[in-house]
């Protein structure tokens, strides 16, 4: 009986596992930009969740226990390096100048967004990315709603002013 | 709001590579069990707790494990109900330290420790756990995996004394002078926000 309920539950699981990673992974590489790094972050998640599965495999909203998940491993992991490493202040060069510069508007941006507070980051891509309200992005972030509007202003201001008129007209 | 910042997005994420090779559901498992496992119950430390833990572990990878172990002496059940706000284990800053006993403690070991405990002006409590509360606490822990309580027994798990420090900054000097008196196998430092209790 028990142990039939815990294989329906491991059967649950996998089929979270195979539905999330995807997404997981993508969003953690626009965080870290660096799959492997994403992978690690994801397979993470995923075993922060099946440490706690039979709490919280009736949740309502796994995707978004899974949101909150990843970006805490993320900001964890970020936390640990900033130990050692010196945040990058500064773009190495502008887009918009060179010829193809919109067909790389794409990699700018990615270096631009490199350049944001992590917390930022992490509104823009789950704003921007993720598609998720302002409401879910402060539940996910452990702030106010007033703060990811705010924030979220202010970092959308702030690539715009990174990526240059490119960025502005499209 | 900003459709053109998706479809950027959508083409930084061109480059997706395939998927590493491997089993990712069972992957997550041993690592979450893995997780479950050092929240909840264990301690290492020494040489002697990492050999019984790999034992766990593989029976926590592999499911039942063929021959139950007679005993595990070193198996350190951790520190209380588990508290993700705790971190274990530390090196520096402890606010509770667990010493587990030896096999081999004799009474007069034990009551002589006691007393040295209460006695180190850097402690403000001090708790006895006998094997048969151990067990309680351990049973608690793993009451939702049979197979692994049964492969288990009291007479396994140490006692040990839990201890409070009063500041956390005399755990390296506790440390030192309690690690090797007779009678202890294992010290591990803990750290928690928010104690005491």
């Amino acid at each position: 009986m028990t142990s039939a309920r815990r294989a329906a539950r491991d059967e649950q699981f996998a089929e979270f596992v195979v539905a999330a990673t995807p997404r997981l992974r993508r969003t953690a590489y626009l965080m870290c930009r660096d799959w492997h790094l994403a992978q690690d972050l994801t397979q993470l998640t995923l075993a922060r969740m099946y440490a706690v599965w039979r709490r919280i495999h009736r949740t309502a909203d796994l995707e978004a226990y899974s949101r909150r998940v990843l970006m805490n491993a993320v900001l964890d992991q970020r936390r640990r390096r900033s130990d050692t490493e010196v945040v990058r202040a500064e773009l190495p060069e502008r887009a918009g100048r060179g010829a193809d510069a919109s067909a790389e508007l794409h990699v700018t941006l990615m270096a631009a967004l490199a350049t944001l507070p992590v917390r930022d980051q992490a509104i823009v891509v789950l704003r921007h990315w993720e598609d998720q309200s302002v409401t879910t992005v402060a539940e996910i972030l452990g702030v106010s709603p007033s703060v990811v509007k705010m924030q979220s202003m202010r970092a959308l201001g702030r690539l715009r002013e990174l990526l240059g008129e490119d960025f502005a007209r499209q | 709001m900003h459709p053109d910042l998706r479809g950027l997005f959508q083409r930084a994420l061109d480059d997706e590579p395939w998927p590493a090779p491997g089993d990712p559901v069972a992957q997550a498992m041993a690592q979450g069990r893995r997780i479950r496992r050092r929240r909840g119950l264990l301690a290492g430390g020494s040489a002697a707790v990492l050999v019984a833990a790999a034992g766990l572990v593989a029976h926590l990878a592999f499911g039942p494990a063929p021959a139950p172990p007679s005993s595990l002496p070193q198996v350190a059940i951790a520190m209380g109900p588990a508290d993700p706000s705790c971190t274990w284990p530390v090196r520096d800053a402890a606010t509770d330290v667990s010493l587990f006993l030896s096999e081999e403690a004799t009474a007069v070991q034990i009551s002589g420790l006691r007393d040295a405990l209460r006695a180190d002006p850097g402690v403000r409590d001090v708790r006895f756990e006998s094997r048969a509360q151990a067990y309680q606490r351990f049973k608690e822990l793993w009451h939702d995996d049979p197979d692994f309580l049964q492969s288990v027994s009291a007479e396994s798990l140490p006692q040990s004394f839990r201890v409070q420090l009063t500041q956390p900054s005399e755990y390296p000097r506790f440390a030192a002078a309690f690690t090797h008196r007779p009678g202890v196998a294992d010290l591990v430092g803990r750290a928690c926000p928010g104690t005491p209790r």
